[in-house]
């Protein structure tokens, strides 16, 4: 049996999780092994770097914030209990990360996603260039939408009807309580969809 | 017709939480108000469009990279909480230490960067590397392409085609030197400055200066850090021109291409393209633990005069001297000389150029066409005297009334503000009649803004000097 330790007591993890292994290699963290801390960042940096991109929509500075959140890991590790995944916790710290990043640039243009197309599935015809046009119009305009709601709604949004995230993970990944994320949720789905059907109301 | 429907319906629809019931009275509804069948369109279309960016691939970074940078902050925090309470000679030594790991961490990192990005972060610098030793990186050379005035390379007048290696050091006393080391990439040192070569590789190249140092880094080897040293801070490139300046224990770094990230002790600041960073005292102090923007004027200023002589090509520091000759203009201190169109200085200097013809001239005159014959062979040039080299009486004069008055001390009063006015300059070329009066003035060469030339030149021509013999001279306004 592993455990980790927790605020009030100790968290024990049955044998055969995987967390188990997780709070091995935290417990390595924290000794100061090098080697763990490489495993760690190794494991986890696409995640971390996926999750920015895909909340933020914009790969500036991208490799500051993947710093930024491993750096906040690191220096918090001791704080991690052991009750979420370690790629949750790290997605929580992401989502932290993010929303400083969307309150900074509030007043900035919105980004155009630069994300790469999504690979076309073997045995499917290549699409016409004026259906890759409706796509990136499409994608442009989610982020449009995205970028014009305050940011917090922005990430329960996205975490809800991106991620396909359940209230309850939202509600650990942002740190609220699951009313006031439901709330949050309900306000931001009617103006991010109203944003979205009146944007190119006019586009024949 | 029933209300409109509310589009997050249409998203609702479409994920299944509506019952059957109320999707099939909003699809009845848009099939007869083509405001909602547009709108349920664009929603479902943005929902298709969500599900793609849920999958869209983060793009490739410098993992490598990122990682040094993390051990680097969380070493160097758990450093610094280690370090408290120490005595305060020992936490000069802490920082000392803490950037020699830091640049050996990022070299370590990328010493095996292979077209795949690796992963790992880079091992302690103090821990043993259980690993055979890898082979050690290849040093470099710097040609010297530019030096006028007093310049001295390990203690001995330079000679031009001297190569600098690791350990040497560069004196400027009225001089000034530049030095290209790659493809793209070197330095230039101002007068009363030194500049000794801590490291110098394909890995790492270390140059600590007192003075002042121009450095342009347009490209550097995948994977080689560059680090200016200057008293207790570093200053680490990313990739960039800029300017760093130390002198009596101050430091003033500023950029004007890419980022650079200035170090001391435990802190660290970012400067960036269009800012400045100035440290009084080898201190970081909490109100100094920030860049500040330059004003346009200061940055044009500075674009103007950060300039490092660098060839177009650099096949090696041995190859490059085979290639190239060294031109060597000798004139008089006060003419200005272009070397095929562009302005390289003002009196005597040597200049490495590439094989073949080049275009001389002082003081935009006709100038005259040089061949530059064999590899490492000197060519002297001597353009011809100013028109009028019996002038000197007459520049002294209006270098004595210019100086009298306040108008050129005003017209530098956007500069002085920020300490800026060393350095700068503004010649020109004057005409005085017989009768006293200037028949012609014109600015040929300033690294002054041109509406700070224009305020200058008027304050130069509102001088009325005495009736006397007329003149025709070229005036150098320095400060």
């Amino acid at each position: 049996m592993a455990a980790v330790s927790r605020r009030s007591g100790t968290h024990e993890i049955p044998a055969g999780d995987p967390r188990q292994e997780e709070a091995q290699l935290v417990r390595r963290c924290l000794a100061g092994e090098r080697a763990a801390q490489e495993e760690l960042y190794r494991a986890h940096r696409r995640q971390v770097a996926a999750n920015l991109y895909r909340v933020l929509g914009d790969r500036t500075d991208l490799d500051d914030l993947v710093q930024e959140v491993f750096v906040i890991a690191f220096r918090g590790l001791a704080r991690f209990r052991g009750e979420a995944r370690l790629s949750t916790w790290l997605y929580r710290i992401c989502v932290n990360v993010a929303l400083g990043r969307i309150r900074s640039r509030a007043r900035r243009p919105p980004p155009i996603l630069r994300a790469e197309p999504v690979g076309e599935e073997p045995g499917r015809s290549p699409e016409t260039p004026h259906r890759a046009l409706e796509r990136r119009r499409a994608r442009d305009r989610v982020y449009r939408a995205l970028e014009q709601l305050p940011p917090k709604k922005r990430i329960v949004l996205y975490l809800h009807e991106i991620e396909g995230r359940s209230l309850k993970d939202i509600a650990y990944l942002v740190d609220a309580n699951p009313v006031t994320v439901r709330t949050r949720l309900h306000y931001a789905k009617r103006d991010f969809y109203r944003i979205v059907a009146e944007d190119g109301e006019g586009e024949a | 017709m029933s209300r409109h429907v509310p589009p997050h319906r249409f998203a609702d629809a479409a994920a299944g939480r509506l019952p059957a019931r109320a999707i099939e009275r909003d699809r009845r509804h848009a099939a007869r108000c083509s405001r909602c069948a547009g709108a349920r369109d664009r929603v479902l279309a943005s929902r298709e469009a969500m599900a793609e960016v849920a999958a869209a691939a983060p793009p490739e970074l410098g993992w490598d990279h990122i990682g040094a940078r993390i051990h680097w902050s969380t070493s160097r925090q758990q450093r610094a909480a280690a370090r408290r309470g120490r005595p305060a000679w020992r936490w000069a030594a802490g920082a000392g230490v803490l950037a020699v790991g830091a640049v050996a961490a990022l070299t370590w990192t990328s010493r095996g960067r292979a077209p795949a990005p690796r992963a790992e972060l880079p091992a302690e610098v103090t821990a043993p590397a259980p690993a055979p030793e890898p082979a050690p990186p290849a040093a470099l050379a710097g040609v010297v392409t530019f030096a006028a005035g007093e310049v001295a390379l390990d203690g001995a007048p330079l000679a031009f085609d001297r190569l600098l290696g690791p350990g040497s050091v560069l004196r400027t006393g009225d001089g000034r030197v530049g030095v290209q080391f790659a493809a793209g990439s070197g330095f230039a040192l101002a007068p009363g400055s030194e500049l000794r070569v801590l490291a110098f590789d394909e890995r790492r190249i270390e140059l600590a200066v007192s003075g002042e140092v121009d450095v342009d880094v347009t490209r550097r080897r995948p994977g080689q850090s560059l680090a200016i040293v200057a008293g207790d801070h570093r200053v680490v490139v990313r990739g960039t021109a800029f300017r760093v300046g130390h002198r009596d224990g101050e430091l003033e770094v500023t950029c004007t291409r890419g980022k650079v990230v200035v170090t001391g002790g435990a802190e660290e600041v970012d400067v960036r393209a269009g800012e400045r960073f100035r440290v009084v005292s080898e201190a970081f102090s909490e109100a100094a633990l920030r860049s500040v923007p330059l004003s346009p004027e200061e940055r044009q200023i500075l674009e103007q005069s950060l300039r490092v002589p660098l060839l177009p090509a650099f096949p090696g520091a041995r190859a490059l001297l085979d290639t190239t000759s060294a031109l060597e203009v000798e004139a008089a201190a006060d003419r200005s000389i272009t070397v095929d169109g562009v302005a390289i200085g003002e009196g005597s200097f040597q200049l490495r150029v590439m094989r073949g013809r080049h275009h001389v001239a002082a003081d935009g005159d006709e100038g005259a066409w040089i061949e530059t014959a064999a590899a490492r062979d000197r060519t002297v040039v001597a353009p011809p005297p100013s028109p009028t080299p019996s002038a000197p009486g007459r520049r002294r004069e209006l270098a004595e009334a210019v100086e009298a008055g306040d108008r050129v001390h005003r017209c530098l009063e956007p500069l002085a503000k920020h300490g800026l006015v060393e350095g700068s300059y503004a010649v020109f070329d004057v005409g005085i009649a017989a009768d006293g009066s200037q028949a012609h003035l014109n600015v040929l060469d300033s690294n002054l803004s041109p509406a700070i030339q224009r305020c200058l030149r008027q304050a130069v021509d509102a001088v009325q000097l005495p009736a006397g013999a007329a003149a025709r001279f070229r005036y150098r306004l320095a400060f």
